[in-house]
């Protein structure tokens, strides 16, 4: 290993540098960059305090497993997943109130099955406003 | 061996070694379009400050082509393999921390199309591992030969 390492060095040194010179110029020029600051809302995204300044106007879904929700949920809220989207569906419709906004969380900053569910609450459901809660239900075990 | 079997052996290592440079470069250019995207999938892990996974989202899916064409084109290739295999590595250490923790997340491996379905995605990760330290092995073995 150390025969081969000491051999090709030079190589992955040229490898490592040279994807460097993208990245420099992606650091320039991409539009589509992460957020140097990490608070910053993505579009679609809203902070719990905004959401709870809303009180009773919000309604809130939760896109986790069964099994999460089972254990804690925001006090509310109407289970909704993809795995589950057809069975699930129905609660929200009936619980869904036209003056209510969408409010949908997953369990952290960094899971997708919130903005999954979002999209398709807004392009099947036709569902207007639906937000992103930034955080999810870490930013409600938080508050 | 006998030179049909030779011969046999060199087209599976080529098919190895295309496929290998295959995966890396589409799951490098799933990523360079949206690094936004990448970069909430590697904060999903907790391993990384933010600044670090800022940088990590936008250089490793340069890294991963580059890699992949190098092993393709065979341009650089043992310098390629080893990075792959260095990356392969850091890769499954993080999965597996991740399925340790129970962290419900998309694994960012090809984009973010992808929830992470543990057991299988540390099966993948083993055996591109292993296919890495194959072409990398019979690189040295030939080299060692010639």
């Amino acid at each position: 290993m150390n025969r081969l390492l000491q051999s090709v060095s030079g190589q992955v040194f040229i490898l490592w540098a040279a994807a460097l010179v993208p990245t420099v110029l992606a650091c320039l020029y991409h539009p589509r960059l992460p957020d140097t600051n990490p608070q910053v809302l993505q579009k679609g995204e809203i902070l719990l305090d905004t959401a709870l300044a809303w009180g009773t106007g919000v309604l809130w879904v939760d896109a986790r497993s069964a099994a999460d929700y089972a254990a804690d949920h925001v006090p509310g809220a109407v289970l909704l997943n993809e795995d589950q989207w057809d069975a699930q569906i129905e609660q929200l419709v009936t619980t869904w109130t036209p003056d209510q906004r969408v409010v949908v969380y997953c369990s952290s900053l960094a899971c997708r099955a919130s903005h999954k569910v979002a999209a398709r609450l807004r392009d099947e459901m036709g569902l207007d406003p639906v937000y992103v809660l930034k955080n999810g239900w870490d930013a409600w075990r938080q508050r | 061996m006998g030179r049909v079997a030779t011969k046999i052996a060199l087209w599976i290592l080529i098919v190895l070694r295309l496929a290998v440079g295959g995966v890396f470069i589409y799951a490098g250019a799933t990523k360079i379009g949206s690094p936004a995207a990448f970069y909430t999938d590697i904060q999903a892990y907790r391993i990384l400050p933010h600044l670090a996974a800022w940088g990590m989202a936008v250089y490793l899916p340069w890294l991963e082509i580059f890699c992949g064409l190098g092993v393709v084109f065979k341009l650089c290739y043992r310098g390629a393999l080893l990075s792959l295999l260095i990356l392969m590595i850091v890769f499954t250490i993080a999965l597996a921390s991740g399925m340790a923790r129970g962290l419900d997340i998309s694994c960012g491996c090809f984009g973010s199309i992808t929830d992470v379905h543990y057991p299988s995605k540390l099966a993948l990760n083993l055996c591109l591992t292993i296919v890495i330290g194959v072409l990398l092995k019979s690189e040295e073995r030939l080299r060692a030969r010639d």
